[in-house]
């Protein structure tokens, strides 16, 4: 006997339920430990007082900051599955303006020049592609070890899409490791120099795939980085 | 009344999180009579005298945990705030969750604060710090 056909809405609802419980255990259930692991090392700390060996002192230390390290991978996490339910809000962008903008909310050691190029005004889940530009321009200026680093944005127009293409003057990305960038977790330097996780691009991937685009990179270590990626005009 | 005199209420299921609570406190010097209850169905006993004599004084501070067995904190505050004699109680929310339907009930049930575990123990001590230079703040009623 063939099961009973679900309506869209059912399956909808069935995905919705889901992702709802799999957001709880992530934010719940699995930082909880995580917290109980981090107070009781705090408290060993406490409890051993100002008198402690070096070493102990500094793997208490180490221990703290693995665990506040996988607190953030599981931030990491959550906000990845929330790409395809939050931010749906369509409305019209300058693009051009929102990278300036972006450019400027960077802290004074982070500076960041851009120099934007026909670049298009339209209607669009502003706040996601948004987020797509923050992470590009943010591994602009991370990965850069120039005086002034800067990034060139242009966008052509194509009949169904705008092919938008960010380049920066950084350090580049090893050609073994390109095809990895998108995945979550992956980080190219050892974790020790960049405080980086490795969710920025595994996120950035997730919504250009989410709006029907793709995304692609193109990089010569030492001359820096392009990203290219499709985005619809019409959502 | 003087807050420094307030019983307190604790209602949190798990016991490394009342452990914390009370370490957070013993460090601040925060000497407050502290009780403590494994679910919202056990604070209520403890609070209405079910089963056992109701807690006397009335706790006028409860912190409460959302994710309780049997009753859960929402369902333990709705039943507070339909007790005349309880619903003056001031309730802070100390959960590991944050939905925002949560986030809203809470708030439509007149809590006092809603505060999100943090993962540090550090920040958690910054926090009971924050609470106590609060309580000795306010007034509570008797």
């Amino acid at each position: 006997m063939m099961p009973p056909e679900q309506t869209c809405e059912q399956q909808l609802e069935a995905l919705r339920k889901e992702f709802e419980e799999f957001a709880y255990i992530v934010s719940h259930d699995l930082k909880a430990p995580l917290r109980a692991i981090n107070n009781l090392s705090a408290w060993i700390g406490e409890d051993l007082g100002e008198n402690q060996e070096p070493e102990v002192q500094n793997n208490l230390q180490l221990l703290q900051n693995r665990t506040q390290r996988m607190e953030r991978m599981i931030n990491g996490l959550l906000e990845y599955s929330r790409v395809s339910r939050q931010d749906l809000e369509v409305q019209e962008v300058s693009v051009e303006a929102m990278v300036q903008r972006l450019a400027g909310a960077f802290p004074q050691s982070q500076t960041l020049e851009v120099h934007p190029s026909h670049l298009p005004t339209f209607k669009t889940y502003a706040k996601k592609l948004e987020t797509v530009f923050q992470q590009l321009l943010q591994n602009a200026v991370t990965f850069n070890e120039q005086e002034t680093p800067e990034a060139w944005i242009e966008a052509q127009e194509q009949a169904d899409a705008f092919v938008f293409k960010v380049r920066d003057n950084g350090i580049g990305i090893p050609a073994e490791a390109q095809p990895k960038v998108f995945n979550i977790f992956f980080t190219v330097q050892p974790k020790d120099r960049h405080e980086t996780l490795g969710v920025g691009l595994a996120i950035t991937r997730k919504i250009i795939q989410f709006v029907g685009g793709s995304i692609s990179v193109q990089s010569t270590p030492g001359h820096g980085t392009d990203f290219m990626f499709t985005w619809p005009k019409t959502i | 009344m003087k807050t420094k005199q307030a019983h307190i209420l604790l209602v949190e299921d798990d016991p490394q999180d009342v452990a914390s609570t009370k370490r957070a406190f013993l460090s601040q010097g925060i000497d407050n009579p502290v009780h403590v209850a494994p679910s919202g169905k056990v604070a209520l006993d403890m609070l209405q005298g079910r089963g056992r004599p109701a807690l006397d004084p009335i706790p006028r501070i409860i912190l409460l945990d959302l994710d309780l067995p049997e009753m859960s904190g929402l369902d333990f505050l709705t039943a507070l705030r339909k007790d005349p004699l309880l619903k003056a109680c001031s309730v802070f929310v100390i959960t590991g969750q944050s939905t925002p339907k949560d986030l809203l009930q809470a708030y439509d049930l007149n809590v006092a604060g809603y505060i999100v575990k943090p993962i540090q123990y550090t920040s958690f001590v910054d926090i009971i710090a924050t609470l106590n230079s609060f309580w000795n703040l306010i007034e509570l009623p008797n």
